[in-house]
């Protein structure tokens, strides 16, 4: 495929372009924080930042989403569902978020059909910013995740001022040639700057058997500090927990999903009072054991991809990594 | 729009029937609108259907009717909470919504030539009911079909008409009832299920048992199966989670790495003991 030597400045170009045809969403700042937003002046875009704090799979699974409406006339009713979805491109996304969209496929994209998801994301162009240093609570390395991935259509990694474009797919490549940009036959490593992207202790999936590490004191231990906030899960770009309700009256309506967190209290409560999941470490268990046991298992990957954003938000310091090493380490002891 | 079908909008269905089986028990038969929906529905003994109040909610309810009855689709509900409390308030003739069918079912075809033990305690008996009938409308392809079935007191009992007068009229089944509690109306056994279970001692030679109830009398019924001999192949369970899509993606319902909606509802014990114990 093919590759462009962009100059800085030339990337308004670029935007002014993808505007003219399609939706752009890129990051801005707002209010001191970075997040993905419709674009109608270029100049709200910025390039110089680390990540936005709210996943692009909010663009994907958004926080909040009509499913459908209903109308209850005389006992008929009569459902509406009319999802249509604009071609868009997405600008900005890092390569850990790029990976994101590859393990929430694996939900959204496999088994019962969720047009919902697929068609957001049939109709978006997705272009990474590469990474040239590491995030100030990143640990993508160790996920050995690959920069200028392939699951994007375009990627722009920043080469000084400028811009070195590689091309993924025949959507990037549509996408591109609307702009005349100048071919380059440069080659993609001898450009990216080696950057310093963290240590290489490489995560890897809980080894033990379930029945080694379940019932292990060790759950209480690190689910101590934990205030069930649930911001944990709300910022990570693979938690994917969602609730379901009607927002309306019996008449008429909407029903709607939206993000749960399998970190709230009442999570798996079932009617006449029985929840499997009452007490706090039992949750913490389960989030643990989901990403790095139970998702692994079924589709071959943790379900983490070291963005750092539970690590920064995370109001007492709750260390996923640090928890994830005592309980294969408490396992070990057994 | 979308040229699968979407599986988290409901299909509409009417109200056809209300039995009151208890105080807080009804059964509801629905038949859905759409012919061609109707016809395509074909569920198994054992799945379930996502059952919709508009402007209250969803829950998750197994199917009690069995297949080879085809025109309608029963649903036996206890009220329990927000959503049940509405649909018990609801009339013949009004309409619900439901997804489906869902989940895993009994392994009906595996199991034929055995002699079938049914256990269940309380609204329990309502997911087995569906495998029960069809064994009954497939006689000839079962062995004895044997009912062993409890509940809080006489009042308590689901689906009396069955229990007292259809099924023990039906060739080789038998049926044996329990209650918690001695209560006036009540000449029969006096004790818990697993109790009751043990007293009667099936023979496991050649049969299947197969349980559903309260988390705790399915913990007691499966120790005591294994006790008198039943091994963890021969005993299937039906179990139930909070559920919110029934298509294994809002990630609630799971037990370790199975999602009861797709991976379940039923489990042999063999494969429950793989599983944690978190249910």
């Amino acid at each position: 495929m093919k590759s462009y030597y962009i100059k800085g400045h030339d990337i308004n170009i670029f935007f002014k372009t993808v505007i003219e045809s399609r939706q752009l969403i890129a990051p801005v700042k707002e209010d001191d924080v970075i997040l993905f937003r419709k674009i109608n002046k270029i100049e709200d875009i910025v390039l110089n930042y680390e990540n936005t704090i709210v996943p692009p799979k909010n663009l994907f699974f958004p926080q909040s989403e009509k499913l459908f409406e209903y109308k209850n006339e005389d006992n008929k009713v009569f459902i509406k569902n009319n999802q249509s979805y604009k071609e868009r491109v997405i600008f900005g996304i890092r390569m850990c978020d790029i990976e994101s969209l590859n393990l929430l496929d694996n939900i959204f994209d496999k088994g019962f059909n969720d047009s919902y998801y697929k068609e957001k994301r049939e109709n978006t162009i997705l272009i990474e910013l590469g990474c040239t240093n590491l995030c100030k609570k990143g640990f993508c390395s160790s996920l050995e995740l690959v920069q200028n991935s392939t699951s994007a259509d375009i990627v722009f990694y920043p080469v000084r001022e400028d811009f070195f474009v590689t091309i993924n797919t025949i959507k990037g490549e549509n996408l591109i040639d609307l702009i005349h940009f100048k071919e380059s036959k440069e080659d993609m490593a001898s450009l990216i700057r080696e950057a310093t992207l963290g240590d290489k202790t490489i995560i890897s999936s809980i080894p033990q058997e379930l029945d080694e590490i379940f019932e292990n004191k060790i759950w209480e231990e690190i689910s101590q500090k934990c205030i069930g906030c649930n911001v944990c899960t709300y910022v990570c770009p693979t938690c994917h927990c969602f609730d379901m309700c009607d927002i309306g009256n019996r008449k008429q309506g909407e029903r709607i999903r939206c993000w749960d967190s399998c970190m709230n209290s009442r999570f798996t409560q079932m009617a006449g009072n029985h929840n499997p999941r009452d007490e706090k470490q039992q949750r913490v268990r389960q989030r643990i054991l989901h990403k790095f046991k139970y998702y692994p298992e079924e589709h071959g990957k943790v379900a983490c991809v070291g963005c750092g954003r539970c690590l920064q938000k995370c109001p007492v310091g709750m260390d996923i990594l640090e928890n994830l090493r005592k309980v294969k380490e408490a396992g070990c002891n057994v | 729009m979308c040229k699968a079908e979407n599986p988290l909008v409901p299909k509409i269905a009417t109200i056809e029937s209300i039995i009151e089986e208890t105080e807080d028990i009804k059964t509801f038969r629905v038949i859905l609108d759409n012919k061609n929906e109707k016809e395509a529905f074909n569920h198994k003994p054992g799945q379930c259907g996502m059952v919709s109040v508009f402007g209250v909610g969803e829950a998750m309810i197994s199917i009690t009717s069995t297949p080879t009855r085809k025109d309608f689709l029963e649903f036996s509900i206890k009220k329990v909470g927000s959503l049940t409390n509405v649909l018990h308030s609801m009339d013949v003739g009004e309409t619900i919504g439901i997804r489906g069918p869902y989940g895993n079912y009994f392994p009906y075809d595996a199991i034929k030539g055995k002699d079938l033990i049914f256990i269940g305690g309380g609204i329990g008996l309502a997911p087995l009911r569906s495998l029960i009938n069809y064994a009954i409308d497939n006689r000839e392809e079962y062995g004895n079909i044997h009912i062993i079935y409890g509940a809080r007191s006489y009042k308590d009992l689901a689906f009396k008409e069955e229990l007292f007068n259809i099924w023990p009229s039906i060739k080789d089944t038998k049926v044996d009832v329990t209650v918690d509690s001695p209560c006036e109306e009540w000449n029969g056994n006096v004790g818990f299920v697993p109790a009751f279970l043990e007293n009667i001692s099936p023979n496991p030679q050649d049969s299947i048992a197969i349980t559903c109830g309260p988390p705790i009398m399915i913990k007691y019924v499966l120790n005591t199966l294994q006790k008198i001999g039943f091994d963890e192949k021969q005993v299937i369970t039906t179990l139930e989670m909070k559920m919110k899509c029934g298509i294994g993606k809002c990630g609630r319902c799971n037990i370790g790495h199975k999602y009861v909606c797709i991976d379940g509802p039923v489990f042999t014990l063999e494969e429950l003991k793989l599983l944690p114990n978190e249910f």
